[in-house]
């Protein structure tokens, strides 16, 4: 049962979030949150190079022979990301380019490009790998700059650079390094995970948790044994 | 050959590097077409920083004198040099490499200080080294001045370059203030400034000037 176009595009922003939903593409989500603007700036170039990527890859793959694939893959999505990468710093403000620094090479082997270029625009037709790239680029943009937020709140009080309130009155250092990061997207994992399972429950269905958060399969503590 | 069987050896060869092939195509064009862009804002974005650092009124900008690892700009109007601007890179910024500008009249004074980049933490060490305009909520309509004043890189206005050598932050027991929070940063910026001033003393450009 295929999806309708639109879900194919808004299942990336909430259902099927890259970072929250399929844990894809932490690496830039931690390191590259510490303000909102330098967030949305990420997410935005994954998201030219998820759209451009999806649909060249679901316009080759049906004639390229399958067992060099990946590296074909590769070579289509580090074009992109030249590409991408040539364009910010002829025209994107300084402040921002030189903040992404080497973060915009790392693109190519940010997993959610690779990722979606393998389950998704390799077996769709170009339409809907358009839709999925731009939706799925939507979600990590959107994702990325409530976690810049966020951070950017928690250390120096502002939010893209507009100071929402005097200062803190106490150094809170935390938010803007990498274990705050991890700690923060914690706790928003754990709330997506307690506003889905209050969904499934009132729609009296079984709550499936998303594969990498599904506890039944480690055995640590006894959460397991589910209520 | 085996033309036929789409996995042979020699076809998948032949498709990857034709793949290859084409983006570098592509990639040649498009860096092609942003290359004069790309040059315009590097060079314009070291003489914008330039005339943020209150020197002498100049319109050129004189061959670069390497001393000591730092680089020495004179700048000129009508040929005759007015000031200099001196720029050297630390590696002891709290994230990596801040580079500096310093800017100095005929004197020997310290007219301005810039830092042309650095990659500090967002509201902490990157406080210490940018002159922003703060936007809060009551000021989201005023026009941001040309210059903000910075407490941090203001404070070596005026000094003379011949008392350089052993600047330090209040946080070794030196004279220059610091923030709390980026004292790696603070500390970072004042031995560069250090760095470049006292260079400039040693290098004896003033007298150079002089003379001519």
């Amino acid at each position: 049962m295929k999806n309708t176009l639109f879900q194919d595009f808004s299942k990336g922003i909430w259902k099927e979030n890259p970072v929250l939903v399929l844990l894809l593409g932490t690496c830039p989500t931690l390191a590259l949150t510490s303000s909102a603007a330098n967030g949305f700036g990420m997410g935005i170039a994954t998201t030219c190079v998820l759209a451009g990527s999806n649909l060249v890859i679901s316009l080759i793959a049906g004639f390229t022979p399958k067992k060099i694939r990946i590296p074909v893959y590769i070579v289509v999505i580090a074009g992109f990301v030249t590409v991408v990468d040539l364009l910010l710093q002829a025209y994107a403000p300084s402040s921002l380019y030189e903040a992404l620094g080497i973060f915009i090479p790392l693109i190519v082997v940010n997993c959610i490009v690779l990722g979606r270029a393998e389950a998704f625009a390799s077996r769709n037709t170009p339409l809907r790998s358009i839709l999925d790239g731009i939706g799925m680029g939507l979600g990590f943009t959107l994702t990325l700059t409530m976690l810049g937020m966020i951070r950017e709140f928690l250390t120096c009080g502002a939010v893209f650079g507009i100071k929402l309130i005097p200062s803190w009155t106490v150094d809170f250092l935390l938010p803007g390094a990498a274990p705050g990061a991890f700690i923060i997207v914690g706790c928003i994992l754990a709330l997506k995970s307690y506003f889905n399972r209050r969904a499934a429950i009132k729609a009296h269905r079984l709550y499936v948790p998303p594969q990498g958060l599904n506890c039944h399969n480690c055995g640590i503590c006894r959460i397991a044994d589910d209520k | 050959m085996k033309l036929r069987n789409r996995e042979s050896l020699p076809v998948l060869g032949l498709f990857l590097g034709g793949i290859a092939l084409l983006a570098a195509l592509v990639l040649a064009v498009v860096s092609q077409l942003t290359a004069e862009p790309i040059r315009k804002s590097q060079e314009s974005k070291k003489v914008n920083e330039f005339k943020r650092l209150r020197l002498p009124e100049f319109d050129r900008i004189g061959d670069v004198v390497d001393i000591d690892g730092k680089s020495f700009y004179p700048v000129e109007k009508d040929g005759k040099t007015v000031g200099f601007v001196g720029s050297a890179v630390t590696r002891k910024g709290y994230a990596g490499e801040i580079e500096a500008l310093v800017g100095f009249d005929l004197a020997g004074r310290i007219t301005g200080v810039q830092i042309l980049r650095q990659k500090e933490t967002p509201g902490l060490g990157a406080e210490v080294c940018s002159r922003k305009f703060q936007r809060t909520i009551f000021n989201l309509s005023e026009e941001a001045p040309e210059i903000p004043a910075q407490q941090y890189l203001d404070q070596y206005n005026g000094k003379n370059a011949q008392e350089a050598g052993a600047w330090k932050t209040s946080a070794d027991g030196g004279e220059f203030i610091y923030k709390t929070g980026a004292t790696v940063t603070s500390r970072a910026v004042t031995s560069v400034v250090d760095e470049i001033a006292s260079a400039f003393a040693k290098s004896g450009l003033t007298e150079m000037e002089k003379k001519q």
